[in-house]
């Protein structure tokens, strides 16, 4: 399909779903920040209320959403930004893991991911999502009893409820793209740790769901970890980390990336699944890949959807394909409401 | 580029850290590059410890890494020290 016409055909199903949404009461705005550019990510207006997702803080003396909803601590999701409101809304994992990282207070709510929150008269449910430790997705209803769920990022979608209206991410969503297919492998992994190696991994994510596997594995001995990392997985794993330590050769380690080389140790390994690496990868992603997001829509069964996450091609990659399944999707590009 | 440097002409970014011994060697050639080539392409020096969500955006594994962008998009990234034609080579097949 040419870029124009997919453009079209993208334009006639934001129309669609823009129709939708305002049958049920319910529309996607994008705001335009201070310099005149478009904040990320979205909020959802329903009857009186407002809710942002995964989006920058609005500048004081601007209209304020009632609720910054942060579905994890990654950056491209904001929450350094959205964590400086009263009005942020996110797991006590995911405000302590914002803390860590930034070194500033986490200013909004907290909740345990599985249990309801009340944000301005409606009950929004909590679920996991197993992208990281305290990733969340929020569901609600609104008040024409239309089933909203917002995922952010997915790695298990068991946990996750049936829905009319599903905000859902596309990071491995290009179904062109053959590296948007994969497994992880655990059986690589299990053998690299029994050969005594260590892992480069980024400080938060990977290496706690590095530290979970090796023990599920069965390791029990001290993991060595660079500074951060160690911080963020004694925090967040508590117990369940098992003991941990600074790093230094003749033990496993899991370090940021960039920190490989300094460890003394005869095999490392990157968790990625990128190929462009100076040391071989093992993949171990925290994402469903593109079969797992589609089973993920088969799974809650939306009847309209909005792909609003990653930045870039691959949300409306993803939106044009559920399109020709005969799902009526959009995605953040074609949003075309603004507040300021 | 998502965040902080969105230019028209193409950008080079090195991430380096401030103990990386090769960073160290990468650093006065990018910086001659710099000096040379201003007026075709941005030039950013980003430090891992520092600008950290910026490198696990982009995918650093290793420092030193130059990335080489146009328009938001990555044309081609170089792992380790990496020399001053080899670089310019490259940003002028991206004004091309």
């Amino acid at each position: 399909m040419r870029d124009e016409t997919r453009r079209d055909a993208g334009r006639g199903a934001q129309e669609m779903v823009a129709e939708k949404m305002e049958d049920y009461e319910l529309e996607a705005v994008r705001r335009i920040n201070s310099r005149g550019g478009i904040a990320p990510h979205l909020s959802l207006r329903f009857g009186s209320h407002l809710f942002s997702i995964d989006t920058s803080r609005a500048p004081k003396g601007s209209f304020q959403p009632d609720a910054y909803l942060i579905t994890h601590a990654h950056s491209d999701h904001y929450g350094k930004s959205a964590m400086n409101s009263p009005q942020a809304v996110a797991s006590v994992e995911t405000a302590r893991a914002l803390e860590i990282r930034y070194d500033r207070e986490y200013k909004g709510r907290t909740f345990k991911v599985g249990q309801s929150i009340v944000i301005d008269d409606v009950e929004v449910s909590t679920h996991a999502t197993g992208h990281t430790i305290g990733s969340a997705a929020f569901s609600w209803q609104t008040e024409c009893g239309e089933r909203v769920l917002v995922t952010g990022d997915v790695k298990d979608y068991r946990h996750l409820p049936k829905c009319d209206f599903l905000v859902t991410e596309a990071n491995y969503g290009d179904p062109y793209d053959p590296s948007c297919i994969f497994e992880d492998d655990l059986a690589g992994f299990s053998e690299a740790l029994e050969d005594g190696a260590s892992f480069g991994a980024y400080a938060f994510g990977k290496a706690q769901r590095a530290v979970a596997l090796m023990r599920a594995m069965g390791y029990k001995d001290e993991i060595g970890m660079d500074e951060k990392s160690l911080v963020l997985t004694r925090e967040l794993m508590g117990d369940a980390a098992g003991p941990l330590t600074e790093v230094h050769g003749g033990i496993s380690n899991v370090v940021t990336p960039w920190n490989l080389h300094q460890v003394h140790c005869r095999s490392k390994y990157f968790l990625t699944g990128r190929r462009d690496t100076s040391y071989p990868t093992i993949q171990l992603s925290d994402h469903l890949d593109f079969r797992g997001l589609m089973r993920m829509i088969e799974h809650v069964s939306p009847r309209e959807v909005l792909v609003y996450h990653p930045e870039g091609i691959r949300a409306s990659l993803l939106a044009h394909h559920l399109q020709d399944c005969g799902l009526e999707t959009t995605s953040l590009d074609l949003i075309d409401r603004f507040v300021r | 580029m998502r965040r902080g440097y969105t230019t028209a002409k193409p950008i080079l970014m090195d991430f380096y850290a401030d103990w990386c011994g090769p960073c160290k060697l990468q650093a006065p050639i990018f910086e001659e590059l710099a000096r040379d080539y201003s007026d075709k392409a941005e030039f950013k020096k980003i430090n891992v410890d520092k600008e950290g969500d910026l490198a696990i955006e982009k995918g650093i594994m290793v420092v030193p890494t130059i990335v080489l962008e146009k328009d938001g998009q990555e044309i081609q990234r170089w792992m380790g020290v990496t020399a001053k034609e080899e670089l310019i080579k490259a940003i002028n097949m991206a004004l091309d």
